[in-house]
């Protein structure tokens, strides 16, 4: 037992240093200024005080809201906090007061985004965008790139933050929850339709079911792919691979070389063939994934032309 | 020395263990529990009177014989893994941070952990149990087979010129068509009609006061049920096979 436990040493040195090594705070800047600005965009469509005025006999709680006895606020307060939360994902945005104003928008971001999912359905985009709101909250994202750090900088004369574990491990846990959304969309997918879902006949049947809805004006492309078989076949294979493969990016650079550009893609396809989610509410997070300290190395690297 | 080969070796004999022991062994624990012939604290954990065939209790611990089973191969290949030098060497070399100073404290790396653990145990739980637990999921959309027949349900509205399809966005905001048509899909599969009929009152109500079309216009709501056989380029797409009025409503 003693043997293997010696054996196993390097593994919490390995995990210590997979989320805390220490990173410049610009990336996760750069990440925070995307996400909060991207979500700031498409909460200008959000009607949270029209959920108010639905008759009740509509109200069909999810277990998280039922447990934690959130109800439907009147149209007042629903303006009201519509508003609060596009203010604090703006403070967020431009990294003033970031710590409070991200716990702001993960509390109001909570309880908004999730209001319409007690309407009959759930939105799978709006889960993984409160997570991310969520590890923001205790995340010091604020270090660069923010009015923060200017102030910090500029008026109160301290030295810019460096490198610091602080500014790895929100990255890395955006990865964590990205990778479970996809790995959990790949095992259903095996576990409810088997290995027939690869079937260029699934796949064709889930192409073209979508033209039979009245919601959405689809291009013909998808149509074009529905009648090519071993097309068909292979983007469903190829799906199931990417998505079942997702963990791989966690510890593969080369995996997420591969993987990431993958899944984008095959998110903006769904978007584009199928019409699903197609304001991409999924972009932001993928900015998490852009190694921004690496880039920014090769270009300090590279002659100046 | 415990080597790699010998805890793969251990992996592979508790895999092969644990499927008798929980393919015949529990399943015929169950079995007699259900009838109430087993001991009284395993006969106690079916709730009685029995509300589900023995089937549904079966299929339940199914799930957990096929997690069990997964649970010994990863977490033993895992290990397996981890005492293996080369893939410590690989591995360390792949992830590039070994060696690298860690300034973070430790009740913050705690809080960290606890974060990832949360995470994981709501995602990993919703999978498993193949269940939605907002902000989790599973996940499951279009992981069914697709049938070769739509058989989706509609509502329309009745005005004096005649019926048109309800668009959400507009005659129902804020839902869209895809939260109303799971909505009504969901309604339509209960049993109790007087509560649809009372669901779709209160929907025609709202339309005529929030509706964004010419609300006031509309009379009636109709919920139909379409059928469309999926045919190549979905040519049939504007031709339904048929059309069933489930349930409707008028108001004066």
């Amino acid at each position: 037992m003693s043997d293997m436990r010696s054996e196993l040493r390097w593994v919490p040195e390995l995990w210590r240093a997979y989320w805390f090594s220490p990173a410049s705070p610009t990336g996760l800047g750069i990440c925070r200024i995307l996400f909060y600005g991207y979500l700031l965009l498409m909460s200008s469509s959000l009607q949270s005080a029209a959920w108010s005025r639905v008759p009740e006999a509509f109200w069909l709680p999810t277990p998280t809201f039922e447990i934690l006895g959130l109800a439907v606020p009147s149209p007042v307060r629903a303006g009201a906090m519509d508003v609060a939360w596009k203010i604090s994902l703006g403070l967020a945005c431009v990294g003033l007061a970031t710590r409070a104003s991200a716990a702001t928008a993960f509390i109001l971001g909570f309880y908004l985004l999730g209001l319409p999912q007690n309407f009959g359905k759930v939105d799978h985009w709006s889960g993984l965008l409160v997570v991310v709101l969520g590890i923001l909250a205790f995340a010091r994202a604020g270090g660069a790139l923010s009015m923060d750090s200017y102030i910090r900088r500029r008026l109160r004369g301290r030295e810019p933050l460096e490198f610091s574990g602080e500014y790895r491990w929100p990255i890395r846990m955006v990865w964590l929850a990205m990778t479970w959304v996809f790995f959990a969309a790949g095992v259903s997918k095996l576990r409810h339709g088997g290995l027939e879902w690869l079937s260029a006949e699934n796949f064709r049947l889930i192409l073209l079911s979508h033209y039979y809805q009245i919601d959405r004006d689809l291009p013909a492309l998808g149509l074009y792919i529905s009648e090519i078989a071993w097309l068909c076949s292979a983007l469903a294979t190829a799906t199931v691979l990417l998505e079942v493969g997702a963990p791989m990016a966690l510890v593969s650079r080369r995996a997420r070389l591969v993987l990431v550009p993958g899944l984008l893609a095959f998110q903006i396809a769904n978007s584009l063939l199928l019409g699903v989610h197609a304001r991409l509410p999924f972009l932001p997070c993928y900015a998490f994934w852009i190694p921004w300290d690496r880039l920014r190395s090769i270009r300090e690297r590279s002659p100046p032309s | 020395m415990q080597s790699p080969a010998k805890i793969f070796a251990s992996t592979i004999l508790g895999a092969a263990l644990w499927v008798p022991v929980a393919h015949w062994g529990v399943v015929s624990f169950i079995e007699r529990a259900y009838r109430g012939e087993s001991l009284p604290i395993l006969n106690s954990i079916i709730e009685r009177p029995v509300a589900h065939s023995l089937e549904h209790y079966l299929a339940i611990w199914r799930e957990f014989e096929l997690a069990g089973l997964v649970g010994i191969l990863l977490g033993g290949s895992t290990l397996a893994l981890l005492t293996h030098r080369r893939f410590q060497v690989r591995l360390t070399a792949r992830l590039g941070v070994m060696g690298r100073a860690v300034d973070v404290d430790r009740s913050r790396r705690m809080l960290v952990y606890g974060i990832a653990l949360t995470l994981s145990a709501g995602y990993g739980y919703d999978l498993i149990s193949a269940r939605e637990h907002w902000p989790f999921s599973d996940y499951s959309m279009y992981s069914q087979l697709r049938r070769e027949t739509l058989s989706p349900k509609r509502l329309y509205l009745l005005t004096d010129s005649g019926e048109r399809p309800l668009l959400a966005e507009i005659d129902f905001p804020p839902f869209n068509q895809s939260r109303m048509r799971r909505v009504f899909a969901r309604l339509a599969n209960d049993p109790d009609r007087e509560r649809l009929q009372a669901v779709l009152e209160a929907a025609l109500k709202y339309h005529r006061k929030f509706g964004m079309q010419g609300g006031a216009a509309a009379r009636g709501i109709r919920l139909y049920e379409f059928e469309w056989p999926i045919q190549a380029r979905a040519r049939n797409r504007r031709t339904p096979r048929s059309k069933r009025v489930v349930v409707e409503a008028v108001l004066p």
